[in-house]
This record gives C-alpha cells, sequence and structure tokens, in this order.
C-alpha cells in the first residue's frame, strides 16, 4: 500500500488525474460494449428461434394440411367412385370399379384397368397437377398405376409396395419414383371396403417435389437462411438443394448439422448456425431452419459497430474533456503551488484569487490568503515592536542629548563667557578676551546644526577661530596661512569639513612639534572639482598609521555609517559625510612624507551657495 | 551727544559695556545703567536717552518688553540687543521693533563700536525730537533755578518749538505732545491718573493744544509748590546715609526704591531732584571721595582701594577715577607729595 502511494506521489496530480480519468471512462464504455453484445446476440438469437420455431410450425401446419386435403379429396373416389351427380343413372363404366375391383367382386380386366387409370388420370388432372402419379394396391398385391405401368413387377421396389397395410395415412418421404425414377413423396392412404370396413388396398399418391417448392420455396430467412424437411428417418425430404432431396442426412453434405434439439447454436466448417425445427405429429417430419449466425449478425454487426462508434465518440470525448477538466481542478492547486513559492521566495504580498464556496481548494486558497495577512501582520508587529524599540532607544539618546544640552544651556555658558570677556576686558587682558570670543563662536559654530551645506567662506571663518585659539596656544611658533582665493569662498561643502581636519593637524604635528610647525591651507581647481589641501610640515604619519586611518575612512564610507571619532577616526569621519553627501569620487586623500609632513586633500564638487549677492 | 542707557542684569558685562562705550570715540555718553527692563523704563522717562543697549533675558522685565513699551509709547530711541542666544525666534522678535542691531555675547569692542556707528546714522531727525525731550526734562527738573513767570514761559516756547517742528509729520509730533502730556499728568497725579488731564487728541488746534499744556503747567506748578513743603528731603537725606554705608557694595535703583519705600519712577525722581545727580553717578562720586580719603590716609595699594570703596576691577576704578578727578589714583597721590 506504501509502495503504490509512493509511487503515485511520483507523478504530478495532473497526470494521475487524467491517467485515472482515461481508465475509468475506458472501462465503462468496454461493460458496456460488451454486454450490449452479449444481451443483443441473446434477444436476437431468441427472436430468430421464435421467428423461425412459428415458420417451421406453419410450413407443418401447412404440410399437414395439404396431406390431408390430399388425401380426402381421394374419399370420393376410392369409395367408388361414388356415382356421379350428372349421371343419376349410374351409366358412367366407372362407378364403383375400384371397390368392386378391390373387394373382389369383379376381376379385373385390361378394361377395368384402364377405366381406373382413366380415372386416375382424369383425377390428377383435374385436381393437383403435381401429383406425380396414383398407384391403386390391393390387399391381395395388385397394383394399378395412373402412369400405366401396372403390374406388381413395376412396383416391388417402391418403399410403400413392402410397407404392411395400415389404418393410418402414411407419407413416404422423399424416394424415387420406380418407373421414372424422378423423387417423389408418397402418401399412403388406406382403402376399406364400403361393405365391410376392411381394409381392401390403398391408395399411393406420388407428389413431386415441387410440392414443397411451392409452399416453402420462397421462404427464406435472410439472405442465405433457409429450411428443409427431414424425415422421421433422418432422411431429408426436402432441401432447397434438389440435389440432396431423398438422401439420408447422414449421407449428405449437411451431415454435420444436428436436428436432434430445437433451438440449437452450433459450429460447423468455423461457421456458426442457428438451428431450430417443429416435428409434425402427422407425418413426424422435422422442418428445421438452419441460419448462419453471422447472417443474423447483420443486425449485431450494426449494434456492435454503433457501439464502437459511440465508443470512439465517448473516447475522444474523454480526451478532449479529461485533461479541460482535470486542468479546472489541477489549476487552483498549481496557482496556490505558485503562490507559496513566491511567499517562499520572501514576497508577502501575494493574493489568492479565490471565490467563496464549498469547493475545497477555493477554501484552502482563502486560507492561504487568510495565513499571508496573518503572516504579514505578525512580521507588521515585529517589525513595528522593533522600530518601537529603536525609537525608544532614539528618544533616550535625545533625553540624554538634551540633559546634556541643559547642563551646559547656550544662556549660561555664553554669559559666563561674557562675564569671563568683560572682567578680561575691564582687568586689560586682552588675550583672555581673544581666547573667550574666539571660544564662544567656535562653539556657537559647531552647536548650530541647521544646515548639512554651508559655503567656504563660513568655514574658514570658523577655521580662524579655532586657530587664534591654537596662535594663543603657542604664542610664537606656530605658525598659519590661509591662501585659499576669494573667488572659491562662495562653494559649498559639508560643514565642519576644515576645522576637524586642522585640529588633526595640530594634533599630529603642531603639539609634537611643541607648536614649532606651520600649517597651510590652500586651494584650486581641477575641472569642476575644488581640491582644499591642508598641508603641515610635521613629523609626517609612519605608513601603518596611514594604512590605519585610509582603513577606517574606506570602512566608515563603505558602511555609511558614522563612528564616534575617536582618536585618528576625526578623518574617517569627514571622509564618510563628504562621501555620503557627494559620492566615492570624493572625499579626503592622505599623503605623508615621514619626517617632512602630511597633506590632507579634500575634493568637493564645485557648486556655488546660491546668496544674495549672486542675484 | 547720544545718550546711551545700558540695561543687563550681570554687572561684569554690564560695567564692560559702559567700559566700551567710553572708550569709543564719538559723541556718546552712558546717561545711566540700569539692572533689568523696569530700572530702565524708569530711568527712560527721566533720562530720555537715545540709545539703548540691552540685555534679552532679565528678570523683571526682559529686554524685548522693553522695548515693547518703549515702541508703545513712540519714545524716540534706537535699540541695540545684546544676547547669549543665536535664537532665530528672539531675532524676528527684535525685527519686528526695529531693532536693526542684534549683538551676540560675548560683546566684542568694535563689533559695538559699529553697531553704535549705525545707529547714529540711523537716528536722523530723532535726535531734534530727543533734544526737545531733553530740555523739557530739563524744565522739570527744575536744575536751573528760575522764577515762576520764566519756567511758563519756556514751557510754552517748547510747546510752541514742538508744534512748530517741520522735518517731522504730523502724528510724531503729536507722539512727542502725547509724551510731555503723560510725563505731566503723571507728575501731578503720581498714584492714579486723572482722567480729565489727559485730553489731548488729534483734532486739536494748536490753540487748544498750547491751552491744554499751560493748563497742565499751572496743575504740575501747584503739586510742586506744595510737595516742596513736604518731608521728602528727609527721606532723600536717609538715601544719602544708606549710600554712604554701602558704597562699596552693588546698590540698585530697586533696592533703593525699596528703601524709601517709593516707586522706582518716584524715587529716582526724588533723588535726582534732593542731590542732582542720578543714583549712579551719586554713588560712583561717594565711591570716588572715600577713595581718595583711602588714597591720602592709607597706604593701601591701589587695587585695593578699588576693591574696598567697591570696583570691581582696577582699571575700572582707575578709569571712573581720571574721569572723574582728571588724574589716575597714584598721580593723585604723588600731587599730594604721598
Amino acid at each position: 500500500m506504501m509502495i503504490l502511494q509512493r509511487f503515485l506521489y511520483k507523478f504530478s496530480i495532473r497526470r494521475k488525474m487524467i491517467v485515472g480519468f482515461l481508465a475509468v471512462s475506458f472501462i465503462a464504455v468496454f461493460t458496456i460494449a460488451l454486454s450490449a453484445h452479449y444481451y443483443y446476440t441473446k434477444a436476437t438469437t431468441k427472436d430468430f428461434y421464435n421467428i423461425a420455431q412459428g415458420s417451421s410450425a406453419s410450413l407443418n401446419n401447412q404440410l399437414d394440411r395439404y396431406f390431408k386435403q390430399m388425401a380426402q379429396s381421394t374419399y370420393a373416389m376410392i369409395a367408388g367412385p361414388l356415382r356421379d351427380s350428372s349421371d343419376p343413372l349410374m351409366t358412367s363404366p366407372g362407378t364403383g370399379i375400384i371397390q368392386q375391383w378391390l373387394s373382389g367382386k369383379v376381376k379385373l380386366t385390361s378394361y377395368n384397368k384402364l377405366l381406373i387409370e382413366d380415372l386416375f388420370r382424369r383425377y390428377i388432372t383435374l385436381n393437383y397437377s403435381e401429383i406425380e402419379s396414383l398407384v391403386l394396391m390391393s390387399v391381395e398385391g395388385g397394383v394399378i398405376s395412373s402412369d400405366g405401368q401396372s403390374g406388381v413387377t413395376a412396383h416391388s421396389q417402391e418403399p410403400w409396395f413392402i410397407l404392411p397395410f395400415d389404418r393410418t395415412t402414411q407419407v413416404i418421404p422423399t424416394h424415387l419414383s420406380q418407373p421414372n425414377r424422378v423423387p417423389v413423396v408418397s402418401l399412403l392412404i388406406p382403402i376399406y371396403s364400403t361393405n365391410n370396413v376392411k381394409i381392401v388396398g390403398r391408395l399411393v399418391i406420388n407428389l413431386s417435389l415441387n410440392v414443397f417448392s411451392e409452399i416453402m420455396g420462397k421462404t427464406m430467412i435472410g439472405e442465405t437462411g433457409y429450411f428443409f424437411i427431414l424425415s422421421s428417418d433422418n432422411t431429408i425430404v426436402f432441401h432447397p438443394d434438389s440435389l440432396l432431396q431423398g438422401i439420408k442426412l447422414t449421407d449428405s453434405p449437411i451431415s454435420h448439422l444436428q436436428i436432434l434439439e430445437p433451438n440449437k447454436q452450433q459450429r460447423v466448417e468455423n461457421q456458426d448456425y442457428l438451428t431450430t425445427y417443429t416435428q409434425s405429429d402427422f407425418t413426424s417430419w422435422k422442418v428445421a431452419a438452419v441460419v448462419p449466425l453471422n447472417e443474423m449478425a447483420t443486425g449485431l454487426n450494426v449494434a456492435r459497430d454503433s457501439i464502437i462508434m459511440v465508443v470512439l465518440l465517448l473516447l475522444s470525448f474523454v480526451i478532449l474533456i479529461v485533461p479541460l477538466f482535470t486542468k479546472l481542478l489541477v489549476d487552483p492547486i498549481i496557482k496556490l503551488k505558485k503562490m507559496m513559492q513566491e511567499v517562499q521566495r520572501g514576497n508577502l504580498a501575494v493574493k489568492a484569487d479565490f471565490y467563496p464556496g464549498q469547493d475545497e481548494l477555493q477554501i484552502l486558497g482563502s486560507s492561504f490568503n487568510k495565513m499571508i495577512i496573518q503572516l504579514n501582520a505578525l512580521i507588521d508587529k515585529v517589525y513595528r515592536f522593533q522600530l518601537r524599540e529603536m525609537s525608544l532607544e532614539l528618544k533616550q539618546k535625545d533625553a540624554m542629548i538634551q540633559a546634556l544640552q541643559n547642563q551646559i544651556n547656550p544662556h549660561f555658558l555664553y554669559n559666563s563667557l561674557d562675564i569671563i570677556k568683560s572682567i578680561a576686558f575691564l582687568e586689560e587682558v586682552p588675550k583672555i578676551e581673544k581666547m573667550v570670543s574666539n571660544l564662544a563662536a567656535f562653539f556657537r559654530y559647531t552647536a548650530k546644526l541647521d544646515k548639512i551645506e554651508v559655503n567656504l567662506g563660513d568655514e574658514l571663518n570658523h577655521l580662524k577661530t579655532y586657530l587664534e585659539i591654537i596662535h594663543i596656544r603657542f604664542t610664537h611658533n606656530f605658525q598659519s596661512q590661509n591662501f585659499v582665493n576669494e573667488k572659491f569662498l562662495n562653494v559649498s561643502l559639508v560643514k565642519l569639513t576644515l576645522q576637524p581636519i586642522v585640529e588633526n593637524a595640530v594634533k599630529y604635528a603642531v603639539e609634537r612639534n611643541n607648536g614649532n610647525a606651520t600649517i597651510i591651507i590652500s586651494a584650486y581647481n581641477d575641472q569642476d572639482d575644488l581640491i582644499i589641501e591642508v598641508v603641515d610640515n610635521g613629523p609626517g604619519m609612519e605608513e601603518d598609521r596611514l594604512l590605519e586611518i585610509q582603513q577606517n575612512m574606506m570602512r566608515m564610507a563603505a558602511k555609511g555609517e558614522l563612528i564616534q571619532p575617536t582618536d585618528s577616526l576625526g578623518l574617517a569621519n569627514v571622509h564618510a559625510r563628504l562621501v555620503l553627501q557627494y559620492g566615492f569620487r570624493y572625499g579626503l586623500t592622505l599623503t605623508s612624507f615621514l619626517g617632512r609632513g602630511t597633506i590632507v586633500s579634500i575634493r568637493i564638487p564645485i557648486k556655488k551657495v546660491k546668496s544674495d549677492n549672486d542675484s | 551727544m547720544y545718550h546711551i542707557l545700558v540695561v543687563e542684569d550681570e554687572p561684569w558685562i554690564r560695567s564692560s559695556i559702559v567700559q566700551m562705550v567710553n572708550l569709543i570715540d564719538g559723541d556718546f555718553v552712558i546717561a545711566s545703567e540700569a539692572r533689568n527692563g523696569e530700572e530702565a523704563w524708569t530711568l527712560i522717562q527721566e533720562l530720555w536717552p537715545i540709545i539703548l543697549i540691552t540685555d534679552i533675558m532679565m528678570p523683571t522685565m526682559d529686554g524685548l518688553t522693553l522695548i515693547e513699551k518703549i515702541v508703545e509709547h513712540n519714545i524716540p530711541m534706537t535699540f541695540i540687543v545684546v544676547s547669549g542666544f543665536d535664537n532665530f525666534q528672539y531675532a524676528q522678535k527684535a525685527m519686528h521693533y526695529d531693532v536693526s542691531e542684534y549683538l551676540l555675547k560675548p560683546v566684542d569692542m568694535n563689533q559695538l563700536h559699529n553697531a553704535l556707528k549705525r545707529s547714529v546714522q540711523q537716528i536722523g531727525h530723532i535726535s531734534s525730537m530727543n533734544e526737545l525731550l531733553l530740555r523739557f526734562q530739563k524744565l522739570l527738573d527744575g536744575m536751573d533755578p528760575m522764577d515762576t513767570p520764566t519756567l511758563f514761559k519756556k514751557m510754552s516756547g517748547l510747546i510752541e518749538s514742538v508744534l512748530r517742528l517741520t522735518f517731522i509729520n504730523e502724528s510724531a509730533k503729536f507722539n512727542l505732545l502725547r509724551i510731555f502730556e503723560q510725563k505731566l499728568c503723571s507728575l501731578i497725579n503720581e498714584e492714579s491718573s486723572d482722567a480729565a488731564l489727559v485730553g489731548l487728541n488729534k483734532s486739536m488746534s494748536d490753540l487748544t493744544i498750547r491751552q491744554h499744556f499751560q493748563t497742565l503747567t499751572e496743575k504740575w506748578m501747584i503739586r510742586r509748590h506744595h510737595e516742596e513743603k513736604t518731608n521728602q528731603n528727609y527721606i532723600m537725606k536717609k538715601a544719602c546715609e544708606y549710600i554712604h554705608i554701602h558704597y562699596m557694595k552693588d546698590i540698585s535703583l530697586t533696592e533703593m526704591a525699596e528703601f524709601t519705600c517709593m516707586s522706582i519712577s518716584h524715587f529716582s525722581l526724588w533723588f535726582k531732584r534732593y542731590t542732582g545727580k542720578t543714583l549712579v553717578n551719586y554713588i560712583h562720586e561717594t565711591r570716588i571721595n572715600k577713595a581718595k580719603d583711602l588714597l591720602r590716609e592709607t597706604r593701601l595699594k591701589v587695587y585695593e582701594i578699588a576693591e574696598q570703596v567697591g570696583f570691581t576691577t582696577q582699571p575700572y576704578f582707575i578709569r571712573v577715577f581720571k574721569n572723574t578727578m582728571g588724574l589716575s589714583p597714584n598721580e593723585y597721590r604723588r600731587s599730594l607729595g604721598l
């Protein structure tokens, strides 16, 4: 069972459904076809039997009646012949001659003999032309024949000659009449004496086989089916093929047909035959009907053909419809499968088009949609949760910054600075005044974060306040020069670019040389870019340190995040901000000559700050 | 001469600004100093300075409120605001009151100088109005001893010259007269302003205006005569005694007003009438006199003396001493042969 299941799982539902549907359709169609064929054949056969039996029985009847009429028609003759109504005086010489002869009252004279013969001939001519001959046979063995061949010798070979006299009318099946050797059927009618009702002789009526041809000749069954008559001793009395008449069935070419029981289907020489018969009580003959089965089967064939047609139609229908139907059933599954694959890839925006109803797949589809919605909601929830956490964190940071800012509230700071400056002024200490003024300006510029970009002039002013403090620090030794051409003062750049670089130079060049250093700031344009150079004549950087700073710069620019500037990260921070603002082409470049100094080049795009002066 | 009022609650900064103004070339004179807007408002109505240098953040009345009040009363002045805040809202509000100069703390002398120069350029016709105000105040102060007929004559002459002003428009003229009227009214009835007295309106003819001011002057004279008989002089004597004891401290107008149980304006008025000086000047004079005593009688160093008499720094003391005496403390000692 498991193996079967596993085997089935190998194939797609679509294929399974197609194969399944086709199999069921084929089985159904074939069952119908077979059973139809079987029952149809059976019904046809039965019909055949009925019809054939009916026909055979009616043929028998006709034969019986014919024979009886024949017998009766001779009664008048053999009872006298009886007096003719046109001869009331019995003047006719023939009257009563047969009775007289048979009862032995008169001797058979040649005259009498002629009379009787003539009587017979007249009878044949007037009544039944199919009568081959009439033969009168007395108990004593005298024979008078209508064909003139009277005498015992001529008829001693006849089958009826040897037959004992009987009170019943008998029929002798086909045999050859003696002198003429014509196939005939003989009817034996007993003749009773009109005086004492003793059997005195018999009248033999030799009937030519035309009788049967007349009666049965046109009675056919189908195209090749036929009737034939078989006597009780299995002699073929009549057969459409006249050659077979008069011979025993067992000697005939159709000996293989067995006419022993009615309603039989038998196989002869690779052909099925249906046979049936009825037996006459009068003659004990069997009228048999023989039809080849395939003859009967013309109807059957039509039925079979139509069934095949129907089957073919059904099959083509099935072949056409099944894939469509399967598609109809399987498509939602495939659709669902695609959706799920989408979800698997991470696309949660999918929505299945499903319609309400009892269809399990539609229910599955709507469940899938609900699942996606829930999944989205969950993700959203988690996302919002994270966001909230982040904003909380940010808020905390904001609060901290706020607290820090409150601690150095600007009013307090600048008021205090002004008090220091006022004291310095009143006490006449100009250096303190200058320092405080520059410090205040420095703080004010740094703390004011309203603009991302400022113009170079602002940056240089800010740098000046910073450098003035440094100048006071290193009273005489430190030198700084600003060679930036005035035409560049309107170029905009990221705020607080210049001062941190100079601060870095102060830290590594000026402080280490105890103030014995010079910082030079210059600028020149390289096509559409402005290069600002901060040059110091300090000790320069070791290669390792240069590399470290350059790596820091690259890392920060790549990550796009600003790390808290600690130590050498000041330069990296500036670089990252420039890259973020202007792109990877821009930023800082470091060149250092050990023992001779360092050059920091700032590359920025030239774009002028729109000022009122320009317009 | 451009009279300047410096308003700043920080004594060091205030002193520093005053000192800067003194050092700056030009016709600048410090009319007085105030610690807050309220003191300043009182002083303005007596000293009529033409330039106001004020801080923003101050107790009782901040700088912007003070400026708002001045503008409301149409007093002809220009303003220089000094603030620690580089704050757009403050700057905007200041701009709204025509404050053209906004200096950031710490105040730089060059910046202050430039601001003063620009302010002078702006003053223009205000100065003549200011002059009239000063003349008016002088009459009210009664600094120059004169008889009643002369006073009447001078007062009507002043009104006349206001009416004859040609270079200012009618409404400016009217505003000036309204300031005169209010000032007189406040002198006549300090506690409650008598509605009957305030009757000036724009539709009045020059003749009616003259008559109106004549009535007001009359009433003021009666009041003044009446007041001279009261013992305000005793209170002012007590105030002077208080100053002579506490001169080394930073004595403010507010403090003195509280001591005398008067309003700041009332005290200011009576103190000036009694001593002929403003409180700041009187304190300075007292301190310098004490310093002279100490210079003569002790061997204390100059900076020690400066500290003892209440000057915040030695150079400041020296400057003030020089301004009053015409020579430095050490020169003073030497001139006495000490």
